[in-house]
């Protein structure tokens, strides 16, 4: 879900993906790479993803995600879920 | 696209560009692995240790692209071929024993292809003669699970001429006849039959008349007996000669005549036998001399009874008329009340059933595990086993 929502803003590599998380979590969350790249190409496989070759910023040769319209719907559905889970994790830690 | 089609062609496409996506694969996470290294020279990480420090958060870079290709095969499939390729490699290794296993596997196959013509060809394919789903093989049962296929000479002669369902009711011998040629004499194999037994296969000869029950009489006909051959006897012994009809063969001490030959697809009723001369039933008395099975008399099982169905009769018909026969057959066979109570005791009766095949026809073969197929328990001299 997070790598969707990293890709949801536009077509990241996977560097930049880890980057992202990592960033944008404070810090808090690290995506390793032995998780990244596998949980990438399955996404690939499965149609959430696309995937192309382009420079990086650097102009170093790099592998672009972008989201399909699967991916946004999974996207989205995740978000969702998410969403409900986290609210009922919080309302049950809330009670006294 | 349907998810799963999406992933197998893409899977599909991973195996054929293999080395490409390989690359890919190692490209980008050697892309990562830059960036990280970048990024921890720019936050302050020596220049010493900066391999060292991407290493270690980056991890095995091997371990993780053999992940990724991993998740691109078709695991079984590309499995099987590495097996196979493996197992090629250690073939090429040890000749020896490759050649061993290989003969060994191609001895076995053809062993068994071999096995299985034979079985088709002789047993399982009807008999090459016309209507042969009409033909019926008859058994005696008498109190055994099963039934004996065996008569003999006084039990088919009264059922010759005692029945309805069957235009036909025939009789067959195989026997080892001694035919004298020009540098002496020679064992064939030939088969003693009943005057309606071609009659009854409905087969013509290829040249001369076929033997009918003119020629199934004590002593044969006024001729003397009369024998058929086959075209392959006819080929060997008189190289086909056109003039073969009337021509006298010496066969165990005894001149018969040569009346017809047979064509070569023709080959009898017994598909294990194919004899290559046919002599009537009647000869075998003068033939075999002392060791005639003919005069043992009801005590001699030593011939095969077949019969062919009526136009319109049926197997269950015919069943039926040989069990209700069966009784008078057996009294006019013999004159021993003592041995008729003893088949009586024992619900002696015949049955028929369906013989398309032939004397040994399928519905024999599962019989076999009691005891071989019908061919068993032939020329016993015996009682009724």
């Amino acid at each position: 879900m997070l790598i969707l929502k990293a890709l949801a803003l536009g077509p990241l590599h996977g560097y930049g993906v880890a980057e992202w998380i990592h960033q944008t979590s404070q810090q808090m969350l690290k995506v390793e790479e032995g998780a990244l790249y596998p949980a990438l190409h399955r996404m690939e496989l499965r149609g959430m993803l696309k995937a192309r070759w382009g420079a990086s910023d650097n102009n170093r040769r790099a592998k672009f995600y972008e989201l399909t319209a699967e991916g946004q719907k999974r996207l989205h559905a995740e978000a969702q879920r998410w969403a409900r889970l986290s609210s009922a994790v919080a309302f049950v830690m809330q009670a006294s | 696209m349907a998810p799963n089609l999406h992933e197998f062609l893409l899977r599909l496409k991973a195996l054929f560009l293999k080395r490409r996506m390989d690359r890919d694969m190692a490209d980008e996470l050697a892309f990562h692995r830059a960036m990280l290294r970048d990024k921890l020279l720019r936050e302050g990480v020596p220049q010493t240790e900066v391999n060292a420090a991407t290493r270690r958060t980056f991890g095995d870079p091997n371990r993780w692209h053999e992940r990724l290709r991993e998740l691109w095969q078709f695991r079984s499939l590309e499995n099987l071929a590495r097996d196979a390729s493996f197992s090629a490699r250690m073939l090429r290794k040890s000749p020896g024993f490759s050649v061993v296993a290989i003969l060994t596997l191609a001895l076995g196959v053809g062993a068994n292809t071999t096995v299985f013509s034979i079985i088709d060809g002789l047993l399982l394919r009807p008999l090459p003669v016309p209507a042969s789903d009409r033909l019926a093989v008859l058994g005696i049962h008498q109190g055994n699970p099963l039934p004996n296929y065996s008569f003999s000479e006084p039990l088919f002669r009264s059922l010759e001429h005692r029945h309805e369902s069957f235009s036909e009711v025939i009789a067959l011998s195989h026997t080892t006849l001694q035919v004298k040629g020009n540098a002496g004499s020679e064992n064939i194999s030939g088969q003693f039959v009943s005057g309606d037994f071609f009659f009854a296969l409905e087969t013509a000869p290829l040249l001369g008349r076929t033997l009918g029950p003119q020629d199934d009489h004590k002593g044969g006909n006024p001729a003397g007996f009369g024998v058929v051959v086959s075209e392959s006897f006819w080929q060997r012994w008189f190289n086909r000669a056109p003039d073969v009809i009337g021509k006298k063969l010496e066969i165990d001490n005894t001149v018969v005549t040569v009346v017809g030959v047979m064509p070569k697809r023709f080959i009898g009723a017994d598909p294990l036998e194919r004899p290559e001369l046919y002599i009537p039933l009647a000869a075998e008395p003068v033939l075999n001399g002392e060791r005639s099975m003919t005069a043992a008399g009801i005590h001699g099982w030593w011939m095969t009874v077949m019969g062919r169905l009526q136009p319109q009769a049926t197997l269950e018909q015919a069943n039926a008329e040989m069990t209700a026969i069966s009784s008078a057959v057996l009294h006019e066979s013999t004159s021993d009340t003592g041995w008729i109570a003893d088949r009586e005791k024992r619900h002696f009766h015949f049955a028929a059933e369906s013989g398309s095949a032939g004397f040994t026809c399928p519905a024999a073969l599962p019989q076999a595990a009691g005891g071989g197929f019908r061919h068993v328990r032939r020329h016993s001299l015996t009682g009724l086993p």
